[in-house]
């Protein structure tokens, strides 16, 4: 007799993702009526997953069904609610936008939800097959997002690079899925031992080539700028956030398994050779991201390459050295991250004009800005500050935590190569700072001044310093109550 | 005589890279987009061939899953080219420049 | 008897995918792809994975060819334009480079894959074995395949939308 299909189980565990994507449909449903009210639609969803997905913050044991389809655990807790924390930025800073081009369509909302509950089903898998569906599932609306302003002839070609590159990685993710598979008979990774270690690293190599790919880091990085640069900025700030919460999360849980040396991803991360790689990639990656962003006049651009240079400094936490995976600082820095630059790109979003349907964001029209719009200017220095990692922003602890870490595990020398980048960083991140107050214009930018953009802002302002410096206060969760949420989802990893 | 996996396996690795090669050497973006099509097939090749080898019918299922998400892909790939042919008139990869300053 | 048909198979299958990436007609093209398809297809059936077999031929070489060539046919490009975008020598020296290394790893990493038993006619690939377990250990993947679709198609309807 076949057990039952439905259990309680089940349905706590997935919860999440049927809410995204019941949502997804919904909303896109609303769009066949015109409905202005998407993101409303939209934000209630989102808000319902948010509120199924606390109690799997407390679950003692994780649930894992279906040979690994579904883990639900504090880990998938955690960054379900980063992810669904980024949809809702998404939401709330797209509608003045949208509407200002006169294409506030429900659809919109519809897509972002699809690819939020793609995401959420990214991190909470070990079925290689579940894993492939999901990262298609995340990225087709993403790529459909990207060309979503019509008007731009750039919008329409991020949607085009973004398109072609992204299922030119799937496919080659899949490739290295079907050597898994091969190697070990079974399709969940964690019950994959044994096998041909050849076969199985090789296929454990195109995997998490796939992922590169996908965290845009070098040397599979050159679609990046181009498509944060042409796709809308509301999308660029949500891709920018949580496409790097979905890899590095589900890396986590897959380089978390390799602690049997059995497991194919175990070559990777401690085989003779292939343990060189890792290192070199993060060096490679905040080098290139840092210096690139250097001559950038560009702020979507230069916010493309240092979202780039971010993804190397997080490869680091990936690296065991002498330890294991660095899921904590991982986490945290991930959170950090969140913040800053959705703070940063809703900044961007206020400032930006058009100009013939092209979107311009120069950094040179920012002159004055900050003195005529004091908190716009308070915050953008704020966001990139803690971009920069200059305390007491949560960026600046975030990269305490990362970089301590790797020292603990014997990483010294990349340890250095990385504050020597952010050293680097500083000079650009100061830039715009500089531009919004030591320059003065006549003709300075039109800003919009919509709630939802001010709102969006001060709230991540408020978290960034908030969990980068204040304590529990009360019954206010401060540093250590994130950081208690961060080392007990971290602990859920095997 | 019985076929060895191998065999199998070296023509799905054959019609793979065959596709990436495609993909990065073609500059019309319809031939692009089926040169995907061609390294989805073989991962899918391979897939079919593992699960004879490993005894586990669990390959057959991903296929057809990966039959559907291609479909899927293609779709969104065709509208993509569509709607930039009919601005552009052009489905030359190197003539999309405006992204580069 | 099989062996002669998976010669005769694989060789079809590998000389349409070359075709397939160097034919500078994308309308060629995609011709060669569909016969690499049926190609796949019949391998399929060599596997005994007679329920791949047909659903390849019935969506892949048939709906998404079909759709391929109508959207070929639509744009109807101009002679010249294709033959600009035929095969570019400088490109094409690169990528084989990289094809023949990655060839090379990845043949290295299959041909240890000596524990492997011959390919076993046992395992029935039937409609119905492969629907038992769709529907019972891969119910999960099932539905969220169904979401996919759906969030493709309000893809591709936002993607066709002439004006908002």
């Amino acid at each position: 007799m076949n057990p039952p299909l439905v259990t309680g189980d089940m349905l706590r565990a997935a919860i999440p993702f049927i809410l995204l994507a019941a949502g997804g449909t919904v909303v896109s449903l609303a769009g066949a009526w015109r409905s202005k009210r998407g993101a409303l639609f939209a934000a209630l969803f989102l808000v319902l997953a948010f509120w199924k997905l606390f109690p799997l913050l407390d679950l003692e044991k994780g649930i894992e069904l279906w040979d690994g389809a579904v883990v639900a655990d504090r880990m998938s807790a955690f960054l379900g609610g980063m992810l669904l924390l980024s949809g809702l930025f998404a939401l709330i800073v797209s509608p003045p936008v949208l509407r200002r081009e006169g294409r506030n369509r429900a659809e919109y909302y519809g897509l972002i939800l699809f690819s939020l509950s793609g995401m959420v089903l990214f991190v909470s898998t070990t079925n290689l097959l579940v894993l492939f569906l999901a990262l298609e599932l995340m990225s087709i609306p993403l790529y459909v997002l990207s060309g979503y302003n019509r008007g731009d002839d750039r919008s329409g070609e991020a949607a085009l690079k973004y398109f072609l590159l992204g299922s030119f990685s799937s496919a080659i993710l899949l490739y290295g899925a079907a050597l898994l598979f091969g190697a070990t008979g079974t399709i969940n990774m964690a019950a994959m031992t044994g096998g041909d270690p050849l076969l199985a690293t090789a296929g454990a190599f195109l995997v998490l080539t796939g992922f590169l790919f996908k965290m845009a880091a070098v040397p599979f990085h050159m679609w990046a700028p181009d498509v944060y640069d042409g796709a809308p900025t509301p999308i660029t700030s949500f891709m920018a956030t949580s496409v790097k919460i979905a890899t590095f999360g589900a890396l986590l849980r897959i380089f978390s398994l390799a602690g049997g040396a059995a497991n194919p991803f175990a070559h990777i991360l401690t085989g003779e050779n292939a343990a060189k790689i890792l290192p070199w990639l993060a060096v490679m990656t905040m080098t290139l991201g840092n210096v690139c962003a250097l001559t950038q006049t560009n702020i979507k651009r230069m916010l493309a390459y240092s979202s780039i240079a971010h993804a190397g400094y997080l490869l680091l936490g990936l690296i065991p050295g002498s330890g294991a995976v660095d899921a904590k600082g991982i986490l945290y820095y991930l959170f950090a991250y969140l913040l800053m630059t959705t703070g940063a790109f809703t900044v961007v979003i206020a400032l930006s004009t058009r100009d013939k349907g092209r979107e311009v964001t120069g950094v040179e029209r920012y002159a004055g800005i900050g003195f005529r719009r004091p908190f716009l200017g308070i915050a953008m220095a704020v966001f990139l500050f803690s971009l920069a990692g200059i305390p007491p922003t949560a960026g600046f602890f975030g990269k305490y935590l990362l970089f301590s870490g790797a020292v603990h595990r014997g990483l010294t020398p990349l340890v250095v190569v990385a504050v020597l980048n952010s050293a680097l960083s500083v000079y650009y991140y100061l830039r715009p700072v500089v531009v919004f107050y030591m320059r003065d214009t006549d003709t300075p930018v039109r800003v919009d001044d919509a709630l939802s953009l001010r709102v969006a802002s001060l709230a991540a302002v408020v978290l960034l310093i908030w969990f980068g410096c204040l304590p529990n206060i009360g019954s206010l969760p401060g540093v250590p109550a994130l950081l208690h949420w961060v080392g007990s989802a971290a602990a859920a990893l095997p | 005589m019985i076929i060895g996996t191998e065999n199998y396996l070296a023509v799905s690795l054959l019609l793979f890279v065959i596709g990436a090669v495609g993909v990065l050497a073609r500059r019309n973006l319809l031939v692009v987009l089926m040169s995907v099509e061609l390294m989805l097939n073989g991962a899918n090749l391979a897939f079919a061939a593992f699960a004879r080898a490993r005894g586990v019918l669990a390959g057959d299922v991903i296929v057809f899953f990966v039959i559907a998400v291609a479909a899927a892909e293609a779709a969104v790939g065709l509208a993509i080219v569509v709607a930039l042919f009919r601005k552009r008139g052009t489905v030359n990869l190197d003539r999309f420049t405006s992204l580069h300053q | 008897m099989e062996s002669v048909l998976f010669w005769i198979l694989s060789v079809v299958a590998v000389a349409s995918a070359v075709l397939t990436v160097s034919r500078s007609n994308p309308l060629a093209s995609a011709l060669s792809l569909t016969v690499c398809l049926v190609a796949v297809a019949g391998l399929f059936a060599t596997l005994s994975a007679h329920f791949l077999f047909i659903i390849q031929l019935l969506v892949y070489a048939g709906a998404v060819m079909v759709l391929v060539i109508y959207v070929i046919m639509l744009l109807n490009l101009k002679e010249r334009e294709m033959k600009a975008l035929g095969l570019s020598g400088p490109r094409v020296f690169v990528s084989s480079l990289v094809a023949v290394f990655v060839v090379a790893l990845l043949a290295r990493a299959q041909s240890g894959s000596g524990g492997f038993d011959p390919v076993s006619p046992v395992l029935d690939g039937s409609a119905r074995r492969v629907a038992e377990i769709i529907f019972t250990s891969y119910v999960y993947p099932f539905e969220v395949v169904s979401i996919l679709l759906l969030a493709a198609v309000v893809g591709v309807v936002v993607l066709g939308m002439k004006k908002f």
